[in-house]
């Protein structure tokens, strides 16, 4: 009696202890694939953001090219590429002195800086070597940015004192 | 009997985890192949199609600084004519050389090509200070090159552009067509 007490307890023991190693197995199967699901999710998060930025970047990049404000125009005709030299003078003139139009481009170029700058002229330099600054709406630190995408554009920047055009390049910093 | 049985069970379960086991990789191979495989930068397809086309289009449009009215267009289509030479001798360009003091291409500019070098090195320079390789070529259809220069950092030294299709102009009144190469990235492929 005491014995077949015995070798049923053993099996009790036995079946719970496969219970628990069933149990830890899946609970360690269980955490192999949220870390796996967690890590694809990362991944695909990180590129989306990439892509909304490089998007982010291209968009904010046509925009400037063809900014009204600075594009060349001859005989009401605009040209393609080409920034007026005298127009973004006063442009980033009135800009430095209205607090409405500097808010109106921080929605347009949000968390970017833009420069324009001199690389070639015939006539001799228009611009400082550092460039005109443009805008600069950037509301985070290199640091703490997430992603920095920096491109550059070349453009004709047309003198209308001297009728001459000399070669330069938009500088854009965008944020992520 | 019972032996046979346990046996039988055993060697089913053995299968059953070997299945399990290649269902699983065959598993982990397509979520990595969907989700991890590399996608296409669009900012730097961008880059490399828009920076090319627009580099060459603003250099032709820019002054020269060797007359008071001479594009670089106009050198480049002089150079051809004159079959890698030049026909035009500067007349402003001590400007030039006081100007780019610190580029040894813009000093003693007494024509045309001279001039050219000077424009084309001092808008090519940028590239170069951002570490951007390139590789830049002027010639007329099968001919040889009249200019051919590049920037490619020992990074590459061996890489090649994505495709490109080269800037053309018509020379007039001849039939011969100037192809203008700025390859990004690395070497030219095949010209």
């Amino acid at each position: 009696m005491k014995h077949t007490k015995h070798i049923k307890q053993k099996h009790a023991q036995l079946k719970i202890g496969e219970s628990i190693l069933v149990l830890i197995i899946f609970f360690i199967l269980l955490t192999m694939g949220l870390v796996f699901y967690a890590k694809v999710q990362t991944h695909l998060t990180k590129q989306d953001n990439d892509e909304f930025n490089a998007k982010r970047s291209i968009d904010m990049a046509l925009a400037i090219k063809f900014l009204p404000e600075l594009q060349c125009t001859v005989q009401a005709t605009e040209e393609f590429d080409c920034i007026d030299i005298a127009k973004l003078l006063i442009f980033s003139e009135v800009l430095k002195n209205k607090p409405v139009y500097q808010r109106y481009y921080a929605q347009l170029f949000p968390n970017a800086k833009i420069t324009i700058k001199q690389a070639f002229a015939s006539e001799g330099p228009l611009i400082s070597k550092e460039g005109i600054l443009m805008f600069d709406n950037k509301y985070v630190n290199e640091e703490q940015a997430g992603s920095l995408n920096i491109l550059f554009f070349p453009v004709t920047l047309y003198d209308s004192l001297t009728d001459s055009n000399c070669f330069g390049f938009i500088e854009l910093e965008v944020y992520g | 009997m019972k032996h046979k049985n346990s046996k039988r069970a055993q060697t089913e379960i053995m299968g059953l985890m070997i299945i399990v086991v290649i269902i699983t990789l065959i598993v982990l191979f397509v979520v990595s192949v969907v989700y991890f495989k590399p996608k296409d930068d669009p900012l730097q397809s961008f880059i490399q199609k828009d920076l090319s086309t627009s580099i060459i289009s603003a250099m032709l449009k820019t002054g020269s600084g060797c007359t008071k009215d001479t594009t670089m267009e106009d050198l480049l289509i002089d150079m051809v004519k004159a079959g890698g030479g030049s026909t035009i001798i500067c007349k402003n360009s001590e400007k030039l050389s006081i100007i780019y003091k610190d580029n040894p291409d813009c000093q003693s500019i007494i024509n045309g090509k001279n001039a050219l070098d000077c424009g084309i090195s001092q808008i090519l320079k940028p590239l170069e200070e951002r570490g951007q390789p390139y590789h830049f070529v002027v010639k007329v259809q099968n001919n040889a090159p009249y200019i051919n220069q590049s920037y490619l950092s020992e990074e590459f030294a061996r890489a090649k552009s994505m495709e490109v299709t080269p800037y053309t102009l018509p020379i007039y009144p001849t039939d011969q067509v100037l192809e203008i190469w700025l390859c990004m990235g690395g070497e030219c492929p095949e010209i």
